[in-house]
């Protein structure tokens, strides 16, 4: 994530209204990468990523029995 | 054949009978930007006498029936609904855990304060913050929930504060 990114981040994360006058943060890596891009959905899109994560599952699942 | 899990199709069906209740769990989380998956629902319904038959509706419209490990057909009835605090249901549309209460106790109007309501996929559903999110599972503290609280915890993190400068 670029500083120019991070920078942006307060503006463009925070859909949903909560105070932004928490403590600071630094960056921290990856979990951050996908917080930020969830936190840059509507609360649509994140079920639909969430929907989507799940459809993949159950397809690998349905079509690849589990070795015993 | 794993059922399909319609995690839309629930919430709609809940909202259309007219239920009283608060999405919780792992979808609550993920509708608040917690990047989490999860394969079921989890819902706090109001445990009041009007609100049951709304309810009861609304789990026929699914076909829901209990999760038994012995695979009975029991299906949720008034009576149940009135007795017992915790469904744990499968549904045509996927599982779905109906509770009374989550944590340590904490029912619909110990949550309500910190909930939000969002329009999700055309309906607009009652959904309960991170923070409770989190302290509710502190204090279920299975494994399960031990495992997500860092992602939690990061994501609350992340709506209420900027980013610290680097330097």
């Amino acid at each position: 994530m670029s500083r120019s990114a991070e920078s942006a981040l307060p503006a463009d994360v925070a859909p949903l209204g909560t105070e932004a006058d928490g403590e600071p943060y630094a960056w921290e890596g990856d979990d951050d990468h996908i917080i930020f891009w969830m936190l840059s959905l509507t609360p649509t899109e994140r079920l639909a990523a969430l929907q989507g994560f799940v459809d993949s599952f159950m397809a690998l699942q349905n079509d690849r029995p589990a070795q015993v | 054949m794993i059922a399909p899990l319609k995690f839309d199709e629930i919430l709609k069906v809940l909202v259309d009978h007219g239920v009283e209740f608060i999405l919780v769990g792992g979808v609550a989380a993920v509708l608040d930007g917690a990047p989490l998956s999860t394969l079921d629902v989890d819902v706090v319904f109001l445990r009041r006498d009007e609100n049951l038959p709304p309810l009861l509706d609304a789990l026929r419209a699914l076909g829901a029936r209990y999760a038994d490990p012995a695979g009975r057909h029991i299906v949720p009835d008034a009576d149940k609904l009135a007795k017992l605090g915790i469904h744990r249901l499968v549904t045509s549309m996927g599982a779905l855990d109906v509770m009374e209460t989550i944590g340590h106790g904490l029912s619909y109007a110990d949550l309500l304060g910190d909930t939000q309501v969002m329009e999700v996929a055309g309906v607009k559903v009652r959904v309960l913050g991170l923070e409770t999110i989190i302290l509710s599972k502190e204090q279920a503290n299975r494994d399960k929930d031990r495992a997500t609280l860092h992602l939690l915890r990061r994501t609350l993190q992340m709506k209420k504060g900027p980013p610290r400068q680097a330097g």
